[in-house]
């Protein structure tokens, strides 16, 4: 296996078609290896790579183990999920789609609330007459925590939220998130609002190298050439 | 394992003859040995600490989706000791002494404003286990005396292990928040000012914001909304928050009622109008911040500040004081000690006197024992008010470290 490269693509959905689409307009085709719904691939006249088809989410724990030497997966999970990432991968490119914005967005009613530093004011005055600190629903554990350290808010607990985060200010479980939103429009019918500087990644799917695989044995040049394909316009 | 390098781990004799001297001198000046669980329940820490504790803290979930925590120091743990027996019977006074592991996350995140705590961060870089030997006085006792004592004690356990050539440094948490409360200003510009004392750059920040002319970047008809209560009863704007909300179609969801809403806003269209904190005062907490003598010559120059800056800091000064006189009387070597107004802003519980010992020469980097009195940590965990409570622990893994054995 030494004298391969292995990259890892989504395995379903717009993710999976679009990274299609971007290597296939580079001259690369992706296509499975057996049977449609199997998760091993190849590329059209390399022998020498490995495609496999992940979740999103398991191509960034692969990267971070060096099971991988290549990925495409969003920024906001490589960043969540790999604590430490520059000394772990290398991000090689953005690839122009999977846009995605994560964001703190608070109830438009807290018209008190504007930016991260009214959060943190007002986090003194919630934990003083409710006896507990603000709730965060997320699935951003760690870039939640990393972004509010940054922004000097520390009055809140984050509470783990792996689906309908939008949903849970209003039913009481939270008392504001950190979500992605592409439209704003999910935010918007649950009666919440981004912060002024409450941008914490403008996300997209990007091609990742993993600091942590075996690059002898002939997987630094395969991978210069592959680059040398991807980094060039588009067909 | 990968990242547990052999000299992390002391000698084991080295370390249980050590672990036993110190916990010999504990038992000996009357202290109850206790033995916290290892696991305790991450959502005290949680609510305590805040989230930070994620970063370095091994927090876990069982089956249940409860989540757990290896403790990450022992303090918190003996108050919990304390909090069951005081639910069982009423044990008001109590004078724990413990050891035992505690457990870091070896990697540090990058943060804005560093919170690791300085009594009892990890021997080594990547040590994710060590062994610390601690004492904890919980209850209604003269302040002074029990600080004194817990120093004196902690002071006489290194010497029992043969370690006498060390730096004392302390630091007076009181002290600031007696000067805040001493300085003419709002009292929600103090409530920030105090809370954010522990967040050294955060708390910088805010001072410069006090300073400037304050500026609300909010649209025209917040703008209006905020001028239109501005010197309204608390009733009144309340309505007139309501009624803008009803007209933008916002409905009330959440925890936070429109009192609350209503209240900050209040606060803010004061801050609008609000003189900007005069440089004369946000001098003064700079002067005060940068003190650094010898603890001796620290009442005088606090007496300086006070006048010059026409203060009463009577009460605090005195106590002060006395404090000195007490630590005098108790034999403890002040030659070697440095006061630093500074000293004490990293962990969130202590709110009066802290102390930290560090081997001779090596500075921070040398500290081998610290501790300090945390008067609203019990209140904060689930009693009913606050208890007066000081405590310090040594690091063993350290302290191990340092001597390398050879004075045993």
């Amino acid at each position: 296996m030494t004298e391969t490269l292995t990259i890892a693509v989504p395995s379903k959905g717009r993710l999976m078609e679009e990274t299609s689409n971007f290597f296939r307009a580079r001259g690369l085709n992706l296509q499975k290896i057996g049977h449609d719904r199997g998760y091993q691939g190849e590329i059209e006249g390399y022998d020498d790579i490995d495609i496999v088809y992940l979740s999103a989410s398991e191509i960034a724990y692969q990267l971070k183990t060096g099971q991988i030497h290549m990925g495409v997966t969003g920024e906001d999970l490589v960043r969540e999920n790999i604590i430490g990432v520059d000394q772990k991968v290398e991000f090689l490119k953005k690839l122009g789609f999977g846009f995605a914005d994560v964001v703190v967005a608070v109830p438009d009613c807290w018209l008190d609330v504007h930016t991260m530093a009214d959060l943190e004011e007002m986090a003194m005055e919630f934990r003083r007459r409710h006896k507990r600190r603000l709730k965060v629903a997320t699935k951003y554990m760690n870039l939640t925590r990393q972004f509010f350290t940054k922004k000097a808010v520390a009055g809140y607990r984050i509470v783990e939220s792996l689906g309908a985060t939008e949903g849970t200010p209003m039913g009481g479980t939270a008392d504001l998130i950190v979500d992605i939103t592409s439209t704003g429009e999910t935010l918007e019918a649950n009666h919440l609002r981004i912060l002024d500087d409450g941008l914490m990644l403008k996300s997209e799917a990007n091609l990742v190298a993993s600091r942590a695989a075996e690059w002898s044995g002939g997987a630094a040049e395969i991978r210069l050439d592959i680059m040398s394909k991807l980094n060039s316009d588009p067909a | 394992m990968n990242d547990m390098s052999a000299s992390a781990i002391p000698d084991l004799n080295t370390m249980k003859t050590l672990e036993d001297k110190v916990s010999k001198t504990f038992e000996k000046a009357g202290f109850e040995h206790i033995d916290p669980a290892i696991m305790q329940p991450a959502d005290v820490y949680l609510q305590q600490i805040g989230e930070a504790i994620r970063g370095r803290t091994y927090v876990f979930s069982d089956i249940n989706g409860d989540e757990l925590c290896l403790r990450p120091d022992l303090t918190v743990p003996a108050a919990r000791v304390y909090i069951e027996r005081c639910e069982e019977q009423s044990a008001e006074k109590a004078r724990y002494y413990y050891s035992g592991p505690t457990f870091r996350y070896p990697y540090e995140e990058p943060t804005s404003s560093d919170e690791e705590g300085e009594q009892s961060a990890p021997a080594h870089g990547n040590t994710r286990e060590f062994r610390q030997a601690g004492i904890e006085i919980f209850g209604k006792e003269e302040k002074e005396k029990a600080e004194v004592e817990v120093l004196k004690l902690t002071l006489e356990a290194l010497k029992e292990v043969g370690t006498t050539d060390f730096n004392i440094r302390m630091g007076d948490l009181g002290l600031f928040f007696a000067l805040l409360d001493a300085i003419d200003m709002p009292d929600r510009w103090r409530k920030r000012l105090a809370e954010n004392f522990w967040r050294h750059e955060d708390f910088q920040n805010i001072l410069t914001q006090l300073s400037e002319p304050h500026n609300l970047e909010y649209e025209n008809e917040l703008r209006s909304l905020l001028k239109k209560i501005i010197n309204e009863s608390p009733k009144e704007a309340e309505q007139h928050v309501g009624e803008y909300l009803a007209a933008k179609a916002i409905p009330l969801i959440g925890a936070r009622t429109l009192e609350e809403i209503t209240n900050q806003l209040i606060a803010k269209a004061a801050d609008l109008t609000s003189e900007p904190l005069e440089p004369e005062k946000i001098d003064i907490i700079k002067k005060y911040l940068e003190i650094s003598a010898p603890p001796k010559a620290v009442g005088a120059r606090l007496q300086d500040l006070a006048e010059t800056a026409g203060l009463d800091l009577t009460k605090a000064l005195d106590r002060y004081q006395k404090r000195i006189e007490l630590l005098s009387s108790a034999d403890i070597d002040l030659g070697n000690a440095e006061f630093t107004a500074e000293f004490g802003r990293k962990f969130e519980y202590y709110t009066g006197f802290v102390f930290q010992i560090e081997k001779h020469n090596m500075g921070p980097e040398g500290h081998i024992a610290g501790g300090g009195r945390y008067d609203h940590l019990l209140h904060s965990l689930g009693l009913p008010k606050n208890i007066p409570a000081i405590g310090a622990a040594i690091n063993l893994d350290r302290l191990a470290a340092l001597i390398d054995g050879d004075v045993l």
